[in-house]
């Protein structure tokens, strides 16, 4: 770091911390901001000579504020003096004479730089004309051709920087200045025409109608304009943006892939919001005209809707009947399953206190025959599963009875000899009783 | 050809026999439809059942007499879908690219349905001391079955009437008074039932029924 820029580094510090100790502050109303704007004005169409407005002229223009601000004539005398001392206080304005002067009537005010720029800006942003993104963005690309241009001829480090890197950085300087503006005045169109539709839907007459078609024709052509810029601008800016990237790879001059990325970054963002908006224009265009298909041309007479409205004030006597066919039972694993416990069903309070009857169930002594089998098979050799169980049930009171044990019988013949693994085949051993095959040897 | 084997005939197939309908809003079920309504109508007349575009646009089936297990929606869907239904047509839906939001629905809902009609469709025979909150828990339940049929749209804050919601307009068309003839295609063709045409009404709203 050199020593210039750490002294710049604490210049700014120390300046920060004033800001902060002394609580400078720019605490504007909007009547504030619009006396500024005229007082500009009036210095800037009037005498070249004149740097200062005398207070008579700052209190015609003050008034000119109340005719155009509704319920705003309660008490101005005094509303100006206020204005005044906040733009005083936020150093937008000062008093044009050195020497205090008893009469405020006499007093002069003169606009200050910041003043100027608040007010600037403020003119800047009101004089957006509607023009297209595709305008600016053509303006755009010929700044991008040109510099693609210097970046062929670009031989040094220093060509790299004064003809390629500034320029690219006032570029996109320019550029995001325009687009911002032209967003912000998109967004705040759109937040009007969706204040203003409902207004026009609830006259409901013809000549409301046809002023919302025609909002929404305009719409259109906003939403037009917004999808050009996505589909052509963009991707030429980023062609054109790749190539400088490629003209300066060999070579890798300081700070290009940055503003390369830059470019990219902003140019994928913008195209971002683009979409965004089409989107939402897209959406509330064609709600508006699904309102107008099914509710407006229909129900000119608000016949169906007052009706409507009588039938929430009472129990509706009437339902819909729909199918109900039951979701089809899911066996698979990999489905999950909702892991909230449920609560067991509340048992009836009878039945908690009824007398309960068991009856004991003598256990079935399977196993043991099982048992008995595989070790007489496994004395002659081998054992097969099949032949085990087919024996099994026949002492069994019900064959499928034996089905349960099977489980065990693998078990048991897995820890009785050893698992010969060709035997896999389906085997019928009973009549209802179908397994896979199992076998062991000593 | 048939279009038995298409993803999207067993997707559309399980939604109608589960009660629910086809909006413009998915414009790829509702293309399928109305690409295949004619072989879709025979498929399901063979189950004594009609498959119907509304005038409105959307799709439903109408099960009244059919081979499909059926249920009868209870009173809280009805009264709410229609409320919602009432709410698609005010103007200011248009402001919200047709949403509203839960919160907003709860608050019109208390204030422009007389409380002892939200008690009775509501929270019936549920003690005074938490009947604001069987409301609540009601509604909500309500606005999850209106969901699942797809006569809304819901997110975790808002909702979305779609177009099948005027099927708890139906009544209104008539001025709440259908004629006798009016009442019986409401009857076969809507699904509409009325309460003195059944017996056992209140017992039978919500549960399901084999044929």
């Amino acid at each position: 770091m050199t020593t210039s820029a750490t002294h710049n580094r604490t210049s700014i510090l120390s300046i920060v911390q004033t800001i902060l100790e002394e609580g400078r502050a720019l605490e504007l109303t909007p009547r504030d901001i619009a006396l500024l704007v005229l007082m500009r004005q009036e210095i800037e169409s009037g005498d070249e000579a004149a740097l200062a407005i005398p207070y008579s002229t700052i209190q015609a223009l003050h008034s000119r504020l109340d005719t155009i601000e509704a319920g705003g004539s309660q008490n101005p005398e005094r509303r100006l003096t206020e204005s005044l001392a906040r733009l005083v206080k936020a150093e937008c304005i000062a008093k044009a004479d050195m020497t205090r002067i008893r009469m405020t009537a006499d007093s002069e005010y003169q606009v200050t730089s910041i003043g100027d720029s608040v007010a600037e800006w403020h003119v800047m942003q009101s004089e957006f004309s509607g023009e297209p993104l595709t305008a600016i963005f053509r303006a755009f690309i010929s700044q991008l051709m040109r510099i693609s241009e210097d970046a062929e001829k670009a031989e040094t480090e220093n060509d790299w920087h004064f003809d390629v890197v500034q320029q690219m950085q006032h570029t996109i300087k320019g550029m995001l200045v325009s687009i911002q503006r032209h967003q912000k005045e998109l967004d705040r169109q759109h937040a009007a025409l969706r204040d203003f539709v409902p207004t026009l839907l609830i006259q409901g007459s013809e000549e409301s109608i046809a002023q919302c078609e025609s909002q929404l024709s305009k719409v259109i052509k906003t939403i037009d304009d917004l999808q050009e810029v996505v589909l052509a601008s963009t991707s030429r800016a980023q062609s054109l943006i790749d190539q400088i990237g490629d003209l300066a790879r060999p070579s890798a001059p300081k700070g290009v892939e940055n503003i390369c990325d830059e470019f990219q970054r902003r140019l994928l963002n913008i195209a971002q919001w683009t979409t965004q908006r089409a989107s939402d224009w897209v959406e509330h265009h064609n709600v508006v005209h699904n309102y107008l298909r099914t509710v407006v041309r229909i129900d000119r007479q608000r016949r169906i809707t007052d009706a409507l409205k009588r039938t929430i004030a009472s129990v509706p006597g009437w339902t819909l009947e729909v199918a109900a066919e039951p979701y089809f039972l899911r066996m698979r694993e990999d489905v999950l399953r909702d892991s909230t416990p449920k609560k067991s069903p509340r048992v009836p309070k009878e039945a908690t206190n009824r007398v309960r009857e068991f009856e004991e169930a003598t256990p079935d002594n399977l196993q043991d025959i099982l048992l008995k089998y595989l070790k007489e098979d496994l004395a002659n050799g081998g054992a097969y599963a099949s032949s085990v169980m087919a024996r099994a049930a026949i002492e069994a009171q019900d064959e499928l009875d034996v089905l349960p044990h099977f489980p065990w019988l693998i078990g048991a013949m897995a820890n009785g000899g050893q698992i010969d693994y060709d035997v896999r085949n389906w085997t019928k051993a009973t009549h209802h009783i179908e397994i896979e095959e199992l076998k062991v040897t000593r | 050809m048939t279009i038995f084997y298409d993803d999207k005939f067993i997707e559309i197939d399980l939604l109608l026999r589960r009660g629910g309908h086809i909006n413009r809003s998915n414009l790829a079920s509702y293309d399928y439809v109305c690409q295949n309504f004619e072989e879709l109508q025979k498929f399901y007349g063979r189950y004594s059942c009609s498959l119907y575009q509304h005038p409105d646009g959307f799709f439903y089936m109408a099960v009244k007499g059919g081979m499909f297990r059926t249920r009868l929606l209870p009173k809280s869907c009805v009264h709410l879908g229609i409320f919602i239904s009432l709410k698609a047509r005010d103007p200011e839906i248009t402001r919200s690219s047709g949403r509203v939001p839960i919160n907003q629905l709860f608050q019109d809902i208390e204030t422009s349905v007389p409380r002892e009609v939200l008690q009775q469709v509501y929270a019936p025979n549920r003690r005074e001391a938490i009947v604001d909150e069987c409301i609540l828990d009601e509604i909500k339940k309500a606005l999850k079955i209106l969901a699942d049929l797809g006569f809304i749209e819901m997110t975790e804050s808002t909702i979305r009437p779609l177009e099948a919601i005027n099927r708890f307009a139906e009544l209104a068309r008539y001025n709440n008074e259908p004629n006798e003839e009016s009442r019986s295609n409401l009857t076969a063709q809507r699904g509409v039932v009325f309460s003195d045409a059944d017996e056992n009404d209140d017992e039978s709203e919500g549960t399901t029924y084999e044929h």
